[in-house]
């Protein structure tokens, strides 16, 4: 069944690319679905059926690191999976990241075929 | 902090990205370092802060025809005619990207630094200063067939203090 994804940055710009980089990898992808920061990305994952996310940790209003915090502490959220893509590299905000339960994180710039190969790991291999 | 390795930190993270990015060539040329204000300016600016232990900023200047092409390219459209909100988006993202990865790369030395969201700046004749009172160091690119331009510095936050306190460094952002 395809999974509806969920893309939270504060850059429409990325959206757009995340958008057709997801679209070209041809993995089952359903819906699309996009956030400009941590807090309409909480509205998004209460009013649709998320099944995957893709995030940014630097964002206005609510950052990347809280809208994670706030995903996991929701037992209907807690296992669907997320994916930082950052520009914040620093091992101190990955490691931070992955322990609140990130699936991963994608560090920009990146290629398309890093974000297919994300997908892989997660289980939406081609 | 060692220019010569600053220098090398913008070049390699501003072809990175926009190899990774938009898929073109950029090529480095003369870096130089400037001080004092600058001359006048007519394009698009992206400032992009860094804080922490070290404090700084980083600005990538690119003039409207430019700015219009490498949105063009980031986004596969070529339509982009005219300065919008994806234009002003693109260019900041690019600053984001670029100014993060010299931050990023030069925390193994400096120690963790955070990076703001980032400012951008559009019009005719300005000037946008980045760092009153400090040498800046700038690196100027030609990518798709016209100039960006990268401008960094980055100083220990206690010197930024005592030249904020001094009324030398004011933000400008």
């Amino acid at each position: 069944m395809a999974l509806d994804v969920l893309i939270v940055d504060d850059s429409a710009a990325i959206r757009k690319i995340l958008q057709r980089v997801l679209v070209q990898a041809n993995v089952g992808i359903g819906k699309i679905i996009e956030a400009n920061d941590g807090r309409e990305g909480l509205e998004r994952m209460t009013s649709e059926n998320v099944g995957l996310v893709f995030s940014d940790i630097n964002m206005p209003n609510m950052d990347g690191l809280e809208f994670l915090q706030l995903v996991r502490a929701n037992p209907c959220w807690k296992n669907v999976p997320v994916v930082m893509v950052t520009t914040e590299g620093s091992q101190d905000k990955v490691f931070q990241a992955l322990q609140m339960g990130a699936s991963g994180y994608v560090k920009k710039p990146f290629t398309p075929d890093q974000i297919r190969e994300k997908l892989g790991t997660l289980g939406c291999a081609a | 902090m060692n220019n010569q390795k600053t220098v090398e930190l913008i070049q390699h993270s501003t072809c990175e990205v926009l190899s990774m990015m938009l898929g073109v060539q950029a090529e480095a040329g003369e870096p130089y370092e400037e001080s004092g204000t600058t001359e006048t300016f007519s394009g698009i600016v992206s400032l992009v802060s860094v804080s922490g232990d070290w404090a700084g900023m980083g600005s990538i200047y690119c003039g409207t025809e430019l700015a219009l092409k490498l949105t063009g390219m980031m986004l596969l459209d070529d339509q982009v005619s005219t300065v919008n909100d994806d234009v002003l988006d693109a260019m900041a993202e690019l600053g984001n990207m670029i100014v993060g990865n010299v931050k990023t790369m030069l925390e193994a030395e400096l120690g963790p630094l955070a990076l703001s969201i980032p400012t951008v700046i559009c019009g005719r004749n300005y000037r946008a200063l980045n760092g009153i009172g400090k040498t800046r160091i700038v690196v100027p690119f030609e990518v798709a067939g016209g100039t960006m331009i990268v401008k960094f510095y980055i100083l220990p936050q206690a010197s930024a203090n005592r030249l904020r306190q001094a009324g030398v460094v004011q933000n400008v952002a």
